[in-house]
């Protein structure tokens, strides 16, 4: 007892002779508001909900409120609210047991702290030799310190003159710095210690020195938490100072129960998917949750289940987050930091403002901006219209994506699939279970044909439980595919791949398209998609499907004047009310009729494919998804991307709308192969045995005797009709007259063969046939009646 | 005889502006206090701080602009001004200008000038402060910056 006497003795008169006196009083004062009952109550919003009560004079009854609330239950015992007087509610700083507890220690790191910002301004104004002292002055103001020293330049300036004293006039501006900071202190108490207001009297001021000496010890990180908030100011107390220690030291030797209201940490809250990530990554995050204030933290509880599943993708190579970070190419680190600013945004914004800005400077990759899209696809475009207009008018990844018309708008989507049976995807993929180091000292036939037994899944994905991805694979590259022949007897082996996700940028698909192309050595065996969303309610479909037909004829002829013959998987297509018999029963030949009957496979086998299932719903009310698949049309992949380029304009634009309603589609020219044609053109030329040869072939052999140079087009671009220029029917019709006449010179060398005895297959006709097809092609060039598209 | 004329105005220009202000400190590493011989009212202060070079000046203007108003109210919160306010902010040419008030550390509404200068390796921050609005616009109080920012170049 007498100890203790003494004690408070020495510390009054400290506080009486000491220069720094004259601002303990009120800085001691302030320190009773910290961490009030009422603060709690604030909270718990007892006051709020029940607009009768006051607090004061309703004291016991809220008191009894916040005791007995889940926030409070975990208080022990002995140190829970005594709700008998609202003198409670603050600390008593006037108390022995404060004074004895509590205020020599804080004392000392007040008196530190002071020293410290005095340190600081002479650092600023000049007067100062201790370079650490200053260093760490300005290492915790930061950026802000240059917005500032002017001012106080006038500031001390002034003091001067009223002191005549440079001493004084530093000591003047401290402190009054140090009021400031106390009030922030306060501040960031009532934030993040709301649970403070549970605790009885005596037990709170013991939590509250010990808060308040660990924030302000080491006085750096006092500083910092002024400008930088309470993240900084506990950072500062493991990294700036060597001292951290010391604020212990000044208290109690046995440290004080300090009981969290929430564990703001990974174990706390239980997060996920956290077992893989570095030591380090993990004190980033449990950084980060601490700098959560309670709204804040409430939002990210609701967030917490996605985080851990975001946490599991950044190592799943399929997934976009596995992109992102990829894109990023630096430590986990740098891509764990990146995630928690994607969270921060959702979690720590104020307004729409703020949040959509935050966004545009988070999107920093074509990855970012895909990743962001397919989160706000997946919560409903209609609810992210405003932030997707945002973006895309300011953001420079955003920029590049193709808006439809809304409301709301949403973004064309792309993708490509290739398919190949080149052996060099052994580098792509691998067997499941073995290491990139293991499967890459097998030779390249080993690994194809461990990836053949892999699995025996027909025009399917392959499990990533035996097929997986190496650390090679393009990161915009999905899972792997296998096709084992497209019927029974077909037993030949080709693979497939394809995007992770359709992209939102053209040129990034296009130029993964190149990559791709590169990598196999092959420009073949592209099938590129543009996925956009329509009403199903649409009531021009008769329009598109007048344009799709239109498309459709310009890439196949366009595609024959390359040397291309469309098969039965990219046939002509053909507009119902004149589609001719199918050549093979099972693929359809028809545009769809109708926008409700577009389904997955039936009306993708031409060169331009429609589909809808594939891409699933879609993410605007009462739309769906419509896809235009470009079915290995070119060779030439400069045609391709100017292919996509000009459909993905016409889709924005909804091109087809400008067909005239007045217009009969009969009266429309398009390619309309058949076989009556064969009677009427080579009859003449070539005996009926073989006419009856071609029209027993391929119908498409009868497009060049198609009499284009007469017909009437219908120019998308302009919503008019046009003919065809004099020196384009002039060049038609030549190119006609050299089909059948170069039918007549197949049939004479058929001839002539049969007389010499030199034996040839159909096939060989049929390659003769097709030859001249692509001359007329080229000769001709119809396929430019079909550009205005 | 014109542009003999425009040379000695300008030269006298310079001259009159260096005998309305003088220096009275040098305070740190960047900031100097200077002393107004014609006026108790005027104060003013003066700094330069060597740029890291990467600023794009015409892409960041906004940035700049919005970067300052956010740290100078914390920066100055911090020590004791209070309500920090531009009421004007313009660019000319390279010079950011930001006019306004403020309370200062006593409460007293003081009305400022503050003038940045950036140039390539270097952005020079002139304040000039006054209880009286009116002080601000006369020429002998605005010979500051040139004297200011002429002193600061020179270092």
């Amino acid at each position: 007892m007498i100890k203790k006497i003494i004690l408070i003795i020495t510390l009054i008169i400290s506080l009486i002779t000491n220069s720094f006196a004259f601002e303990l009083g009120s800085i001691i004062n302030s320190i009773s508001k910290f961490g009030t009952v009422e603060n709690t109550a604030d909270f718990l919003c007892i006051h709020r909900n029940d607009k009768s009560l006051n607090f004061e004079a309703d004291y016991k009854r809220i008191c009894q409120i916040v005791k007995k609330s889940e926030l409070c239950q975990k208080i022990p015992k002995e140190d829970q609210l005594k709700c008998n007087d609202s003198k409670e509610n603050e600390i008593d700083v006037t108390s022995l047991s404060f004074i004895y507890e509590c205020s020599s220690g804080l004392w000392n790191s007040l008196k530190d702290l002071f020293q410290f910002i005095v340190g600081g301004i002479k650092g600023i104004l000049g007067y100062t030799f201790d370079s650490d002292q200053r260093d760490k002055f300005h290492k915790a103001v930061g950026q802000y310190y240059d917005s500032f020293s002017n001012y106080l330049a006038i500031e001390y300036d002034k003091e001067q003159e009223k002191t005549d004293s440079d001493f004084k006039a530093i000591y003047n501006v401290a402190g009054g710095l140090l009021k400031t900071l106390m009030t922030k202190l306060g501040e960031e108490i009532k934030e993040n210690y709301f649970n403070l207001g549970c605790y009885s009297q005596e037990a709170r001021q013991e939590r509250v020195c010990k808060i308040v000496g660990d924030i302000i010890m080491p006085p750096a990180a006092a500083i910092g938490l002024i400008f930088k908030g309470s993240k900084y100011s506990l950072k500062a107390l493991d990294v700036i100072s060597k001292k951290g220690g010391e604020a212990k030291k000044i208290f109690k030797e046995n440290p004080i129960p300090l009981t969290p209201p929430i564990s703001k940490d990974i174990e706390g809250l239980k997060l996920k998917n956290t077992e893989k990530l570095s030591d380090a990554s993990k004190t980033q995050i449990n950084d980060w949750l601490k700098s959560l204030k309670p709204n804040e933290l409430e939002k990210f509880k609701k967030l917490q289940d996605k985080f851990s599943k975001d946490l599991h993708e950044y190592d799943s190579r399929n997934s976009l987050l596995f992109s992102v970070k990829d894109e990023m190419s630096f430590s986990q680190e740098a891509a764990v930091k990146d995630l928690l600013d994607y969270y921060s945004i959702s979690v720590k914004s104020n307004s729409s403002g703020e949040k959509f800005k935050k966004f545009n400077n988070w999107v920093k990759s074509d990855a970012h901006a895909l990743y962001l899209y397919d989160q706000m696809a997946k919560e409903g475009l209609e609810k992210n219209k405003d932030l997707l207009r945002y973006l895309t008018n300011y953001n420079e990844y955003f920029k590049k994506a193709h808006g439809l018309r809304g409301p709301p708008n949403s973004l064309i989507t792309y993708s490509f699939e290739k398919e190949s049976s080149k052996s060099e995807i052994s580098l792509w993929f691998k067997k499941a279970g073995m290491s990139d180091e293991e499967w890459l000292k097998l030779s390249e036939e080993e690994r194809l044909k461990l990836l053949k037994e892999a699995t025996d899944v027909k025009k399917d994905k392959v499990s990533e439980s035996k097929i997986e991805s190496t650390g090679l694979k393009p990161h915009y590259v999905g899972n792997y595919s296998e096709e084992l022949g497209h019927n029974a007897q077909d037993k030949s082996y080709s693979w497939e791949i394809a995007n992770k996700k359709y992209e939102i940028s053209l040129d990034r698909t296009l130029n993964q398209v190149k990559e791709v192309s590169k990598s196999f050595k092959e420009t073949h065996s592209f099938h590129t998609h543009i996925v956009f969303d329509i009403p199903k309610d649409y009531k021009e479909f008769e329009k598109f499907q007048a344009w799709s037909k239109s498309v459709n004829d310009y890439l196949y002829l366009k595609g024959m004047e390359e040397g291309l013959h469309g098969n039965y998987l990219t046939s002509v297509a053909h507009l119902p009310e004149d589609a001719p018999k199918r050549i093979n029963s099972h693929v359809n030949n028809e545009l769809p009729s109708a926008l409700s009957s577009v389904s997955e496979t039936s009306h993708k086998f031409f060169s331009m494919g429609i589909r809808g299932e594939l891409y699933g719903p879609s993410s605007v009310p009462n739309n769906i998804k419509l896809g235009l698949e470009l079915r290995d049309t070119t060779r030439n992949l400069d045609i391709l991307s100017d292919n996509m380029k000009t459909i993905t304009s016409s889709v924005q634009d909804y091109k087809w709308e400008k067909w005239n309603n007045s217009i009969n589609r009969k009266d429309v020219t398009f390619v309309r192969p058949n076989f009556d044609l064969v009677d009427a053109n080579l009859a003449a030329k070539v005996s009926p045995a073989f006419l009856q040869r071609i029209k027993k072939g391929d119908i498409n052999a009868t497009i060049p005797l198609q009499k284009f140079e007469t017909g009437e087009y219908f120019d998308f671009n302009t919503g008019k009709k046009f003919t065809p220029s004099k020196e384009q029917q002039e060049r038609i019709a030549k190119a006609r007259e050299y089909y059948i006449e170069e039918m007549h010179k197949i049939e004479k060398d058929m001839h002539r063969m049969d007389e010499k005895g030199i034996s040839y297959s159909k096939e060989d006709v049929d390659d003769a046939i097709k030859m001249t097809m692509s001359e007329w092609a080229r000769m001709a060039r119809v396929s430019e009646l079909f550009k205005g598209h | 005889m014109h542009l003999a004329l425009i040379i000695f105005l300008a030269i006298g220009s310079v001259h009159a502006s260096k005998l309305n202000w003088t220096v009275k400190k040098e305070v740190g590493k960047d900031n100097t206090i200077w002393k107004c011989l014609f006026s108790n009212d005027l104060r003013a202060s003066s700094q330069s701080i060597n740029d890291s070079g990467e600023m794009n000046l015409l892409k960041d203007r906004e940035k700049i602009v919005k970067d300052l108003n956010e740290n100078k109210k914390k920066g100055l919160e911090f020590i004791g001004v209070k309500n920090w306010k531009p009421e004007k902010t313009k660019w000319d040419n390279d010079t950011l200008v930001m006019q306004g008030n403020y309370r200062d550390r006593d409460g007293e509404i003081v009305y400022f000038d503050e003038r940045h200068y950036f140039n390539k390796k270097r952005v020079i921050i002139l304040l000039l402060t006054s209880s009286h609005k009116e002080n601000l616009i006369n020429e002998k109080s605005l010979s500051f910056f040139e004297v200011a920012k002429s002193w600061e170049e020179a270092k």
